[in-house]
């Protein structure tokens, strides 16, 4: 699991390219439904899980490799 | 193609996958597909789709219920679906069946059986006995791929989206592919290598004795394969083989082997030799007259297959499974990418036996002394009657998937048919060609629109089976005749330029009509006074 590749999972469920320093409010697509979608994807496809109480504490893609704990 | 979207759970993130594709419409709001189908003014029926796809979650639509008290809720729900497809008889309405999972804890004793809520689901969808519904195998993925992996508890109870991303992937692929075979563009040929392929070993090594191919073990698996190529060939798939062998040790396995099971006969064309296998390929849709891009070649040898994708890369050449016991859910994907079909009709049950003819007709020709001896001694039978209700699907068939001998290229569904056949205004006439080397089933299709005492050829196709023989000829004069009796005085008609149909660009002109307009986009009307038509060689017999 690289933080590209991470990345490229998010620009994919929200259909626009996003990197690193992105975050939530910024992007209009990322509303609650895509933002569940993105955590969704990320935990099917790298098998792993991120726990409900996370997803209120993520807004940028930032977080996202943090809870992952990719730097 | 537009297609609409309809569940009792969140399906919009489907709906995004499918927006490459097609157009697509899901619904404002949660659970409102009821009200969409029964509402006139809802935004289903402004979007008014082609397609509308009911995708049902039977763990959300039947919680914890009691069989007695599913089956009025199936009713109710199925009384709507009944209304709107009367309503709708133009529309394809696709509904799935359901899973249904009873989430009480019980004890061990109390089995829960939820399975007769599913088999009441898909019994009253029959039962509704509706042509423009069609039942959508969802729970036969749910089955192949475990609910653990289709179903998310995440996106359940925190956006109301049942499926996992992967669940919906997987239906999103399957449900486009139904939609791609609404459309047409299946495949219509696969050419097949022998060895490896359709028995494991060599022919030339092994001998008859030592190829695999049995009713246990190692061999069942080639024959498995052989049953589901024959499954595909009774649904009107062409089989043929390229194959690099004596051609002597190959047809010994095929005439004499006890578990070979495609025969002979299921193939329309055998090419064993030592040629390379795009020759024998190209050869194989000449004689057969189809294009190569409607071909699909199957050999295990990577060489083989890298060698046919270089020199034709209009052939379909997907990757063969390396593990043989993969031989089994690979032809079915195989199916699902190239071949999936919405109904198959009688013609396409003897499209083997066509193709067949077909050659022998082609031999014919070489050894005749004229082009017109040969269509003389085709011994054609050419027979036109008025459209009944059981020609319906081929005739719609016939309009979808007709391209080359297409003067107008409009495509209609059988309601549209329907309706026409009990119009006055229209004549609908359905014709089939046989001659001595086999029947060609219905190839002739013509709809005339009828105004006082001019008629207006709709629509004139014919299948490319039974192109450049002259039948053109006998049926016009034929439909002329029919006019003449009904008391009209000229013909229409109209040529319509597409890609395709180019072989009917002078058709007209050809048949004695004479040019009237000509538009902008190519299209160019005739006329002929059915006082004055010319006399036309006929090389048929006419049989009412």
């Amino acid at each position: 699991m690289k933080k590209e590749e991470i990345i490229n999972v998010i620009s994919e469920v929200l259909n626009r390219k996003v990197d690193e320093n992105t975050s939530k409010e910024e992007i209009q697509e990322w509303d609650s439904l895509k933002h569940l979608q993105i955590i969704m994807e990320i935990e099917e496809r790298f098998n792993v899980a991120i726990s409900i109480n996370d997803l209120s504490k993520i807004n940028s893609v930032k977080d996202i490799l943090n809870i992952l704990k990719i730097s | 193609m537009k297609i609409a979207i309809l569940s009792n759970v969140n399906v919009d993130s489907m709906g995004e996958k499918l927006n490459d594709h097609f157009q697509v419409y899901t619904p404002p709001g949660f659970n409102t597909w009821i009200n969409e189908i029964s509402n006139d003014n809802s935004g289903l029926n402004l979007f008014d789709p082609d397609v509308v796809f009911i995708l049902i979650d039977g763990i959300s639509l039947f919680p914890e219920t009691r069989f007695e008290d599913a089956i009025p809720i199936i009713d109710d729900l199925m009384s709507f679906i009944g209304k709107y497809s009367e309503k709708n008889s133009k529309k394809r309405i696709i509904i799935s069946n359901i899973d249904v999972k009873d989430p009480r804890l019980v004890p061990f004793k109390y089995y829960k059986d939820t399975s007769r809520i599913e088999n009441a689901w898909v019994e009253k969808i029959k039962s509704l006995n509706r042509e423009n519904i069609y039942i959508f195998d969802l729970q036969g993925l749910i089955r192949d791929n475990g609910r653990n992996s289709m179903y998310s508890d995440k996106g359940w109870y925190f956006g109301g989206m049942r499926f996992s991303m992967n669940g919906e992937k997987i239906i999103v692929s399957e449900v486009s592919k139904i939609f791609f075979a609404f459309k047409g563009g299946q495949k219509k040929c696969i050419v097949l290598d022998l060895d490896n392929t359709l028995w494991g070993g060599i022919i030339g090594e092994d001998g008859i004795n030592g190829i695999s191919l049995s009713d246990v073990k190692e061999g069942s698996q080639y024959k498995d394969f052989q049953k589901r190529l024959k499954d595909l060939k009774n649904m009107g798939v062409l089989l043929a083989i390229a194959s690099k062998n004596n051609f002597d040790d190959a047809i010994e396995v095929i005439r004499n082997h006890p578990h070979m099971v495609l025969k002979e006969e299921d193939f329309v064309s055998m090419k064993i030799n030592w040629d390379p296998k795009y020759v024998n390929i190209q050869k194989i849709a000449e004689d057969l007259n189809i294009g190569l891009n409607s071909i699909v070649f199957i050999d295990d040898d990577k060489f083989e297959r890298e060698s046919v994708k270089t020199q034709l890369p209009e052939v379909e050449v997907p990757d063969f499974p390396q593990d043989s016991t993969m031989l089994a859910k690979w032809i079915t994907q195989l199916q699902k990418d190239y071949f999936e079909f919405i109904e198959v009709t009688e013609e396409d049950l003897e499209k083997t036996e066509m193709y067949k003819s077909q050659e022998k007709r082609k031999t014919l020709l070489e050894q005749s002394a004229s082009f017109e001896d040969y269509l003389s001694s085709l011994e054609m039978k050419l027979k036109i009657w008025n459209l009944k209700k059981e020609d319906l699907p081929r005739a719609a068939q016939l309009t979808q998937k007709t391209n080359q001998f297409n003067v107008t290229t409009k495509r209609y569904t059988e309601f549209d048919l329907e309706k026409m056949m009990a119009d006055p205004n229209f004549s609908v006439y359905i014709g089939s060609v046989a001659d001595k080397f086999g029947d060609n089933g219905k190839v002739v299709f013509l709809i005339v629109k009828k105004d006082k005492d001019i008629a207006y050829i709709d629509t004139f196709l014919m299948s490319c089976r039974v192109m450049g023989r002259h039948i053109e000829d006998h049926v016009m004069d034929f439909v002329e005749e029919e006019m003449k009796k009904q008391g009209i005085k000229k013909i229409r008609a109209s040529y319509i330029p597409t890609k395709k149909n180019i072989s009917v660009k002078n058709l007209w002109d050809d048949l004695g009509y004479k040019r009237i307009s000509e538009g902008q986009n190519g299209e160019v009307s005739y006329e002929i006074d059915l006082e004055n038509k010319p006399e036309r060689k006929v090389y048929s017999q006419l049989v009412i």
